[in-house]
């Protein structure tokens, strides 16, 4: 979604970046991007969706797994990355809205702020998987933890390890868009003129976030 | 359309249709047929066909009605406005509200009643009457286990005319389904999950059970028969008690003929008798065959091998196959004596 | 077929500079970010994969023609029409129109000279062929003996084939499809030319959007359920498996809540060439307008919650049942919407006896048939038998290959002249849609009889009673094929010694006649500003 744009920024080091050939005039451009980016983020909904469907039937089926299975998660750990993850939304956006003023040395430090956030909660989930893996908390097939007294908490950390992995990818490649940006915010690519893939990144994070306030009540708190 | 009355069980390999040896000592059974009743549905066996067929015929004068309504103008419309020159102008007419709401109203009604009606056939399908007698179904790959209430356990289903009967389901694999189109019924046997079904034959008859869920290699050998016997005297032969009392059998088997039997309904799908393999080896020239297992042993195949391997297939596991037979525990012992001679005559 | 030169076309020099001979040499296409180079690649890919799949349809009912084994083991069988169907769905029919047809005339119709994200659009065909490549693969190596719906348990514990290398595929095919639809909403948001409003975008587009949105909305569901699908498999997750607590029939609901839907990622492209080839080759204002834009919307819509009429007999609750089938016949009220509008567009024409209008006719009369008998597998008591027989599989035949590939063959020959500057051959042309009707009947409606006889579905042998009713299939298939063939051979004649074709052979009025065929590089010499509608035709002006 990002290509018209980066295609409109070719001009390197400019702010005033050339309208794509196809477009007749930045407006339409900008907006064209804005709505790609925000029918992107719908799709990524849907598919989150059907994991968090997946969650309730199956939580409705094995209540008692469920609970039992949600305990060993580490609450701390969890509420930690949510405060990671929260604290770097705030600053994406503010990276954003320093973009929008122009203002080169914000932007630069607030996305490197951001980064630093998801590294930090990635270095936290790091720490929470190798402990399930060593106590034997794993999907299905592999689940070989002893001591429990319910049925299928196999299950419960098939979902628990697809939605966190898949959320993780999510945050890795966050990472990535963010770094890019950064780098394209350091050579002063970016203007209150053109800022559209600042923005696109911005909301593409928050949506990571978003999933993460959902994800962590449901399987840490809840169960 | 042909009856069937000229057919034969399907499944035999055209190319190597060897002459079964142990063929002469079973009694000939009439070819697996459905029978079928004008141009589209079998003939009605059950309570639920009736009123089914009732329902197929309106909805199939229905869909007469409305292709004929538009393949009628469309093609007289193609005749009579068909282009004479290139400039010739048009109607303006380019919409009618009236028109559109009449043609959106109309179906619509019609639409929400064809759903009552297959709404009301298929609520009646669901509650089986408490007098019903329970049969329960385990589908497997690929053949059908019944269990009657008296805990003879076989793999034909047979049932008394004019008795309700509810089938009680679950696989021990993969998904199959419990299908006969006789009695217009049919429905997933799924592993871990019990699926009901219940019916009333409403008449005597032999007809066919079909797996209609997709299973893999043995899907279309996964055929069963189904009896629809008299009620009566337990010594009357042909009553459907007279049956029980036979093991399921309309006339006790002698050994090598039961094992064929059960070589025909339970290991056909997944064992040729000509060489070729399918999802296990072929029985061609097992007896007595050196055989290697996935564990680098090497056994001869021998009687109490051949019981090991239906009981605890897992057990031994011959090399390059997988591990993909079902248990048969099941079988009784003079079920396989039977298979080990019918396999003994495969050389 | 040479008409009268408008003058809008003489100012075209012939010979000039087009698309087509605008750049050279295979890297200019492999780069090219140009939706109608982009488009033809498509069009050019997906035949192929039509071809391939065909043949397999064809080996397959070659076996069937008698019952035991001729030519297939049971476990070719299976795998033959497995790919047959995960081919024709995913690699063909899914992509074909929107991103064959779809990417070369929607920009032009609305006066664009390119879609809003031209690099994306490259980068779903990129997606398209590895996505295809990894379909393809299985081919060569252990094949796929799923059936197109990848069914649990079954493709995760049974299956000794390459389940994984063919749902990854499909899963990345996803992600072009996805890209694909977005893009196309965001062209049509913010790309019209002035003068082009909503009610003035020909209904083919009307019909695109439709399909975007439900590309957009379904195809991610189908994502994470070949996602958890891959995991099942590789590592035993348990979400599927019933022997670790999972439930195979949420398995089905995942896939049916995309594969209902994409059957409208289907049709609805079809129904959106076959409005605009009914007003264009009768030269008369389509009927109903409106009607027609809104029940493509309303079918993509209502389509998202009928799936479970997949699922009468999996064991889902009687009132899902219940619930589901009641919703699947508010389908059918816009198609026949749709359908009594074209009808209702052929009244007071001027009907072409050409080859795109008996296309289109014949759309009208395998789609009717198709949709109509869906109507008895949407009831519930009736689907009870007809689930899994050959009911259904006619049933889909007559409404993706009868409807959505007739129709889109219609469109092939209607702009045909559009993309490659010259026209085709009639007299073949119309010869080949003969053949095709006749075999598609033959082949097609037979398998009614079957199915309501209790015949199942993916089955490789049968009970000799049916063998009749097979046998006359099989030969309806080869009349099938052998007019297929011709479609292509005319094509390629076409392409060799086809007249050159003007810019507007058929007389339409949207905006892609309004420009030289083939068109240049950016579509038109200059913006066009748009006065009137698409179906604007000369009225006897009552
Ligand atoms: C292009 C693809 C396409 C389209 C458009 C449709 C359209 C419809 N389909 Fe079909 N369908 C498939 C592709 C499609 N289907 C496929 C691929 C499968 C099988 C998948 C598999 O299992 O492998 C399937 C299976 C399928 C099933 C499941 C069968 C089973 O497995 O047991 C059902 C059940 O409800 C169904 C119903 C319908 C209905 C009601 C419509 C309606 O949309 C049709 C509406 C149209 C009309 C009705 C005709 C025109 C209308 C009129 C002339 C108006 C007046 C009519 C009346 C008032 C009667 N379809
Ligand atoms: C778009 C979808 C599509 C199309 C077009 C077709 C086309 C055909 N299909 Fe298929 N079919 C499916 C989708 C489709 N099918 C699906 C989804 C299944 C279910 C699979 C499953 O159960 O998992 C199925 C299953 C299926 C079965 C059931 C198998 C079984 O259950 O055991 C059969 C049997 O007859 C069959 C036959 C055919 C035939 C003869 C054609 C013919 O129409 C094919 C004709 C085509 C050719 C002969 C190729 C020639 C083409 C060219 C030369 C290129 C042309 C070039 C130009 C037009 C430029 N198909
Ligand atoms: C679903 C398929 C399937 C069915 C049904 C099936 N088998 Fe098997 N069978 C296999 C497979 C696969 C193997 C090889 C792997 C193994 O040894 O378990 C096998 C192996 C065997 C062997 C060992 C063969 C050898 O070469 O050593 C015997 C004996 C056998 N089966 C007997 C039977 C009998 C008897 C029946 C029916 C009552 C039967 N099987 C039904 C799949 C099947
Ligand atoms: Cu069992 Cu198909
Ligand atoms: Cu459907």
């Amino acid at each position: 979604m990002m290509s018209a744009s980066t295609e409109a920024a070719q001009e390197k080091g400019s702010p005033d970046f050339v309208v794509a050939h196809h477009f007749d005039k930045a407006d339409t451009q900008f907006d064209a991007g804005r709505l790609g980016i925000w029918l992107f983020l719908v799709t990524e909904i849907l598919f989150f969706g059907g994991l968090f469907c997946a969650f309730f039937i199956y939580r409705g089926w094995y209540f008692d797994s469920f609970v039992e299975a949600h305990h060993h998660l580490d609450k701390k750990m969890g509420a930690l990355n949510t405060v990671f993850l929260i604290t770097s939304s705030l600053t994406m956006a503010l990276g954003v809205r320093s973009a929008q003023r122009s203002a080169r040395k914000e932007t630069v430090g607030f996305l490197l702020a951001t980064v630093l956030l998801a590294c930090a909660f990635l270095v936290v989930k790091y720490f929470e998987y190798t402990h399930k893996i060593h106590d034997g908390l794993l999907p299905g097939a592999m689940f070989h933890a002893q001591g429990f007294t319910t049925q299928h908490p196999g299950v419960f950390y098939a979902i628990y390890f697809v939605m966190t992995g898949i959320h993780g990818l999510h945050v890795v490649i966050g990472i990535g868009l963010i770094l890019w940006i950064l780098i394209r915010a350091q050579k002063g690519e970016f203007s209150s003129r053109y800022y559209a893939p600042v923005e696109g990144v911005g909301l593409y994070w928050h949506l990571v976030d978003l999933i993460w306030i959902y994800l962590f009540p449901l399987l840490y708190l809840v169960g | 359309m042909s009856q069937g009355n000229t057919t034969t069980q399907p499944s035999q390999p055209k190319s190597g249709s060897t002459a079964q040896p142990a063929a002469s000592a079973a009694p000939k059974e009439a070819p697996m047929a459905i029978e079928t009743e004008g141009a589209w549905l079998p003939r009605a066996s059950s309570t639920y066909a009736e009123p089914y067929d009732a329902a197929w015929n309106f909805n199939l004068w229905v869909s007469i009605f409305f292709f004929a309504i538009v393949m009628g103008p469309m093609a007289y419309f193609a005749v009579k406005y068909k282009r004479k020159s290139e400039t010739e102008r048009t109607s303006p007419i380019d919409h009618n509200l009236k028109l559109e709401i009449f043609w959106t109203a109309i179906p619509t009604l019609l639409l929400i009643y064809m759903f009552w009606i297959g709404f009301k056939i298929f609520a009646n399908a669901q509650v089986a009457p408490n007098d019903a007698m329970t049969i329960n179904v385990t589908g497997q790959m690929y053949s059908w286990k019944f269990q009657y209430p008296d805990g003879t356990t076989c793999n034909e289903l047979g049932v008394p005319k004019g008795r309700p009967v509810k089938l009680v389901m679950s696989s021990i694999d993969t998904i199959h389904s419990f299908f006969v189109p006789e009695f217009r019924l049919k429905a997933d046997v799924v592993p871990n999950l019990y699926t009901t079904m219940w019916f009333e034959p409403t008449k005597e008859m032999e007809s066919v059970v079909e797996c209609a869920e997709y299973c893999g290699t043995g899907h279309s050998t996964m055929l069963t028969r189904v009896f629809v016997m008299p009620s009566g005297d337990a010594d009357t032969a042909g009553t459907y008690e007279n049956w029980m009392q036979n093991g399921c059998e309309k006339t006790p088997l002698p050994p090598l003929a039961r094992g064929q039997k059960k070589y025909t309904q339970i290991c056909k799908s997944c064992h040729s008798l000509d060489g070729s393999r399918l999802v296990g080896p072929s029985f061609k020239g097992l007896w007595g065959r050196q055989e290697t297992l996935a564990n680098g042993q090497t056994i001869t195949v021998d009687e109490n091998y051949i019981k090991k391997s239906i009981m605890t297939p897992s057990a031994d596991i011959v090399q390059g196959y997988p591990d993909q037979m079902p248990p048969m525990a099941y079988l009784k012992d003079q079920d396989i004596e039977g298979i080990i001679a019918f396999l003994k005559e495969q050389k | 077929m040479s008409r009268a030169v408008t003058a809008d076309e003489m100012d075209v020099e012939a010979g000039g500079k087009n698309y087509l001979n605008a750049e050279k040499g295979i890297v200019s296409w492999l780069t090219t970010v140009d939706h109608k180079r982009i488009g033809l690649m498509y069009l050019v890919s997906t035949l192929t994969m039509f071809m391939i799949a065909g043949i397999f349809a064809l080996i397959l009912r070659f076996e069937l023609l008698r019952s035991g084994q001729d030519v297939l083991t049971p476990g070719q069988y299976n795998q033959a029409f497995t790919l047959h169907g995960a081919m024709m769905v995913f690699l063909f029919i899914i992509p074909a129109i929107p991103g064959g047809l779809g990417n070369f005339v929607l920009p032009i119709m609305i006066g664009a000279k390119d879609v809003a994200f031209p690099k994306l659009n490259l980068l779903s065909l990129y997606l398209y062929w590895t996505g295809a490549i990894f379909t393809a693969s299985s081919i060569v190596s252990t094949g796929l003996d799923t059936g197109w719906t990848f069914y649990v348990p079954y493709s995760t514990t049974v299956s000794q084939t390459s389940v994984i290398a063919v749902t990854f595929g499909a899963f990345i095919l996803g992600f072009s499809s996805i890209l694909t639809g977005l893009n196309f909403i965001v062209t049509i948001h913010k790309l019209r030319a002035p003068g082009v409003t909503w009610y003035r975008l020909p209904l083919m587009l009307w019909a695109i959007y439709a399909t975007s949105i439900v590309q957009i909305l379904a195809t991610p569901v189908l994502a994470i359920t070949l996602l958890l699908l891959i995991l099942e498999r590789a590592f035993h997750v348990g979400i599927f498996d019933p022997k670790l607590g999972g439930d195979p029939v949420l398995y089905q609901h995942f896939f049916w809540f995309y594969s209902h839907p994409a059957v409208y990622i289907m049709i609805l492209p079809g129904m959106g060439i076959i409005s605009d080839l009914i007003a264009v080759h009768s030269h008369r204002r389509i009927f109903g307008y409106k009607a027609i834009a809104f029940s493509s919307v309303a079918i993509a819509l209502v389509g998202f919650m009928v799936w479970g009429h997949h699922m009468f007999t999996s064991g889902q609750s009687e009132l899902s049942s219940t619930i589901f089938s009641f919703i699947t016949f508010f389908v059918a009220v816009p198609s026949g919407v749709k359908v009594f509008n074209w009808t209702g567009t052929m009244w007071g024409g001027s009907v072409a006896w050409n080859t795109p209008m008996f296309y289109a006719m014949s759309f009208l009369f395998l789609f009717t048939i198709g949709g109509l008998t869906g109507l008895p597998l949407a009831m519930i008591g009736l689907d009870l038998h007809l689930h899994d027989t050959y009911f259904v599989v006619a049933h889909f035949h007559y409404v993706m290959m009868g409807g959505a590939v007739i129709a889109f063959i219609g469109g092939l020959h209607h702009w045909w002249p559009k993309m490659t500057g010259r026209m085709y051959n009639e007299t073949t042309a119309k010869i080949a849609c003969g053949l095709i009707f006749v075999g598609f009947n033959m082949t097609f409606f037979t398998q009614f009889f079957l199915g309501a006889r209790g015949m199942p579905r993916r089955y490789h042998t049968y009970l000799d009673q049916y063998q009749p009713l097979h046998a006359f299939s099989t030969y309806g298939s080869w009349v099938l094929g052998a007019g297929l063939f011709l479609v292509l051979f005319t094509f390629i004649h076409s392409l060799f010694k086809g007249e050159r074709a003007p810019a507007n052979p058929w007389g339409g009025r949207s905006l892609e006649w309004q420009t030289p065929s083939p068109p240049p590089t950016e579509n038109f010499h200059k913006t066009p500003v748009v006065t009137h509608g698409p179906y604007d035709f000369a009225t006897t002006g009552k």
